[in-house]
């Protein structure tokens, strides 16, 4: 478990590590913000799919809205 | 002008539609299309080849009306900057929707058939890792690799096809019309949610060295398309059989398996797999292309770049929690999906083909010719 949430946490700081600099140095502001966003939002899933925490699952949610019709069309 | 500055040729889209289009759909839907519609499945399949057809031309249409700007640019340009980006996201999210049961498929074929022990995780790491780094090499270089595998991939199939030909039975594909035509309507959906998941082609028409080439990409995707998958269900078919076909999870990967020429050339599936997963990152790169594309130009970037890892991560963890089992992704594939896929691509593409329509009989209309 320590082992998985150093692996994702390591492999977080090393995507920054690549990428900041070079955003930095080329003054992409926007760039930088949005990255930020999206990575916290994917070390953010990655650590909690690793300590089992629960995910939101599109495919619960697509499961959900389709539900109907497929009961429609598949009765049973 | 959009952020990808690269341009492909014609063939080249060609091959990497086509590519994107069948290397999952060889390899998963024979089995869901013979449950539906047992062996009369080849009737579901020209009738999503004509669907798949139509499709494709309506999405090029679509496409044709602004050859010099991509998705995002006109879906702004049509409904506004905070609608026409939902609408893109929709498309973007959904894009690794599919890019997430792609990796689960692949870490399933290798954990079934050859590679039993390895933790699924560490299989979608991997390819996500390969996958990635493909994105961020650029649309041309992971098109240009395509021009390579995609013919190699036709080749072993074709050698495989053609040494198990022998041991085929064409009787089996008799009684002809003997299943519920909805049985086989609904398998043809199936196929077709597959020819719809072409329409990433929007996102590359302005990349195409010669846009209006986009309309003749149509015909010759749809005849591969038609033809591979007609050789591969019909001989699945005649070779187990539509029952034993349809309890299989990778009847062609089972086809492989049974060729033997002489004593010495067996076990070929390696083969198979090989080049199967060669293809699959492919198309995965192509996807995850497209839906980093989407997100940048949503959040008016300068480079895609910058998203690439990030949408890794969200990747992978997709791709474990999305689906509980093998089962659950099948069964979502052959119920859930078409349906999803249909409504979403179709529906958005509909929506923004009736806008620009309105959009035509403006002042501003004239632009777009």
């Amino acid at each position: 478990m320590f082992l998985k949430i150093l692996f994702v946490l390591l492999l977080g700081a090393g995507v920054a590590y690549y990428e900041v600099p070079k955003l930095l140095q080329q003054q992409l502001k926007r760039e930088l913000i949005v990255f930020g966003c999206f990575l916290l939002i994917g070390v953010a899933l990655a650590l909690a799919t690793v300590l089992n925490l629960p995910v939101p699952n599109p495919t619960d949610a697509v499961e959900y809205i389709f539900r109907p019709v497929v009961r429609m069309l598949y009765p049973g | 002008m959009g952020i990808e500055k690269g341009k492909i040729s014609r063939w080249q889209a060609i091959l990497l539609v086509s590519n994107s289009i069948l290397a999952s759909m060889v390899l998963i839907t024979p089995a869901l299309l013979t449950k539906e519609a047992g062996q009369d499945a080849w009737l579901s399949v020209l009738i999503a080849g004509i669907l798949g057809y139509l499709i494709g031309l309506f999405v090029v249409s679509l496409g044709l009306r602004f050859p010099e700007k991509n998705l995002v640019e006109y879906s702004i340009d049509l409904l506004g900057p905070w609608f026409g980006r939902a609408v893109c996201i929709i498309f973007a999210l959904f894009f690794l929707h599919i890019n997430a049961y792609l990796v689960r498929a692949f870490s399933v074929l290798l954990i079934t058939e050859t590679m039993p022990e390895t933790p699924l995780s560490v299989l979608n790491i991997f390819l996500v890792i390969l996958v990635a780094y493909g994105v961020y090499l650029g649309l041309e270089v992971f098109s240009r690799v395509n021009e390579i595998i995609f013919p190699l991939f036709m080749l072993a199939g074709l050698i495989i096809f053609a040494l198990a030909a022998p041991e085929m039975d064409f009787e089996q594909l008799k009684p002809y019309f003997t299943h519920s035509f909805s049985g086989i309507l609904w398998g043809s959906l199936i196929l077709a949610s597959f020819y719809a998941e072409g329409s990433f082609l929007l996102m590359l028409i302005p990349s195409l060295r010669n846009p209006k080439d986009a309309r003749k990409i149509v015909l010759p995707v749809s005849l591969i398309l038609l033809v591979v998958i007609s050789i591969d269900v019909v001989g699945l078919i005649s070779l187990f059989g539509a029952q034993e076909t349809s309890r299989m999870l990778f009847p062609t990967f089972e086809l492989a398996k049974t060729v033997h020429l002489g004593a010495f050339v067996e076990r070929i599936e390696s083969l198979v797999v090989g080049l199967w997963v060669s293809s699959v990152s492919l198309k995965i790169m192509a996807f995850y292309y497209v839906s980093v594309l989407i997100l940048a130009e949503v959040f008016k970037l300068k480079d895609y770049r910058p998203l690439v890892l990030p949408y890794a991560f969200v990747l992978v963890v997709l791709s474990v929690i999305g689906w509980e089992d093998t089962n659950h992704v099948r069964f979502y594939l052959s119920r859930y999906y078409p349906l999803v896929a249909v409504t979403v691509m179709t529906g958005t593409t509909l929506f923004l083909y009736i806008a620009s329509s309105f959009r035509r009989n403006d002042k501003k209309g004239g632009e777009t010719q």
